[in-house]
């Protein structure tokens, strides 16, 4: 079983440098975050490399993970699809300069926080649930396949600003529904 | 959240639309500054990403690749090789032969060639009292696979191609480098999938540290007896 506690164990190690954590997480999380980035990037090579550079990522951060408030799993997710969406971007926009989108900004500790909010993160499906199936498709759109509002503008076939919209309201509501 | 001011309100939506990534760049750079120094954005950035990572939960894994894991920890730990550090080191190996000042150059290289050992590796195995040794021989792109497989007490190298063939009317062939010693040619791939080679008896010392590569060469080796063609792939061998 990959427990939170685990993972959390082997994150700190990494900042140990115990290149054998590396190599248990990448085997107990890999599938996963390659699973996210397909998602995004739609793309095998493509999901690849972005894994490739999350778990660099991975490496090189582990010292910031203690500090960002994040629940773990929750961490290494973040920064794949952060890479993948990051390289989505890119290829969408080939020389526009759009790099630094990977960057999980260290934040200092917020441990309530995250202890709340991994306890209650089960709730997003049942919010979700309280959007109206177009709107719920476009918030699952932008974060599972990192699309923007002008795809998702044109995927669900609005106008741009009724997108922003749609979205802002959705946010909205969700986070109402999830501070209950 | 009735008491909350517009202002809140606003950060909590700006938070959200910096975790799906729906705010342009730039925005994305300013709103960084504000997480960095304001805790309640920051906290708001946490509870977006903890409940949006749980739509994860429906992201069905997909198991990576095999050969990635070995070129994660290529990128990442210098003194294991991977092909490409390893094509330039046998490029060099090449110009070698060919200068003095270039062999200083090579062996000052080749002493940081790797040494490999897979962290949380395979089961242990043992036949006939002889550790065995293994090497993935890939390319980066897969696009050449033979995986090796040493027994010392024999002194046999098994190899099983699994994919890739020799370009047209030129030969693969496998090189094993130990420690600071030039690549040496262990000969020409034959062309069928599953071949066993008798390791010399002078390399059998140090076999089981040896990296293995397979260059493309002229139809029947090497001319020079130093790899003249591109390096396809490589691997280390690695006890289990």
């Amino acid at each position: 079983m990959n427990t939170t506690a685990d993972i959390e164990n082997l994150l700190s190690r990494l900042t140990l440098g115990d290149r054998k954590a590396l190599s248990q997480l990448y085997d107990k999380t890999s599938a996963k975050l390659f699973g996210v980035c397909l998602r995004v990037l739609n793309d095998r090579a493509a999901a690849e490399d972005a894994l490739q550079d999350t778990f660099v990522k991975v490496w090189k951060r582990a010292d910031r993970y203690a500090a960002n408030g994040l629940s773990p799993m929750t961490w290494l997710i973040t920064i794949a699809r952060n890479t993948a969406i990051d390289s989505l971007r890119r290829r969408k926009t080939a020389g526009e300069d759009l790099s630094e989108a990977d960057a999980v900004p260290s934040a200092g500790p917020t441990p309530e926080a995250a202890a709340i909010a991994s306890s209650e993160a089960a709730r997003i499906g049942a919010c979700m649930d309280t959007l109206e199936p177009d709107r719920r498709a476009a918030v699952r759109g932008a974060y599972l396949e990192g699309q923007t509002y002008a795809d998702l503008a044109k995927v669900h076939d609005v106008p741009l600003n009724t997108m922003r919209t749609w979205l802002r309201r959705s946010l909205e509501k969700l986070r109402e529904c999830l501070s209950q | 959240m009735s008491t909350e001011t517009t202002a809140e309100r606003d950060g909590a939506m700006r938070a959200a639309e910096y975790v799906l990534h729906l705010m342009p760049s730039a925005d994305r750079k300013d709103f960084e500054a504000t997480i960095a120094w304001d805790p309640e954005v920051r906290a708001e950035v946490v509870f977006w990403n903890e409940h949006f990572a749980a739509l994860a939960d429906e992201v069905v894994p997909v198991t990576p690749p095999a050969t990635l894991k070995r070129t994660i920890e290529a990128e990442l730990f210098a003194d294991i090789g991977n092909t490409s550090s390893l094509t330039s080191k046998l490029r060099l190996w090449r110009t070698a032969a060919i200068g003095m000042a270039a062999v200083a150059a090579a062996a000052a290289f080749m002493a940081f060639l790797p040494m490999f050992t897979t962290p949380g590796g395979g089961p242990g195995t043992q036949i006939g009292g002889g550790a065995i040794h293994t090497a993935d021989i890939a390319a980066q792109d897969a696009s050449l696979r033979v995986i090796a497989v040493y027994q010392a007490d024999t002194g046999e190298l098994k190899l099983n191609r699994t994919a890739g063939a020799a370009p047209s009317q030129r030969d693969l062939e496998l090189w094993a480098i130990i420690g600071d010693d030039a690549p040496v040619s262990l000969g020409v791939l034959p062309a069928g999938q599953q071949v066993v080679i008798s390791v010399p008896e002078k390399l059998r010392g140090d076999f089981q540290m040896a990296t293995l590569a397979i260059s493309e060469e002229p139809v029947g080796g090497s001319p020079t007896g130093a790899p003249t063609g591109a390096v396809l792939a490589a691997g280390a061998l690695a006890t289990f």
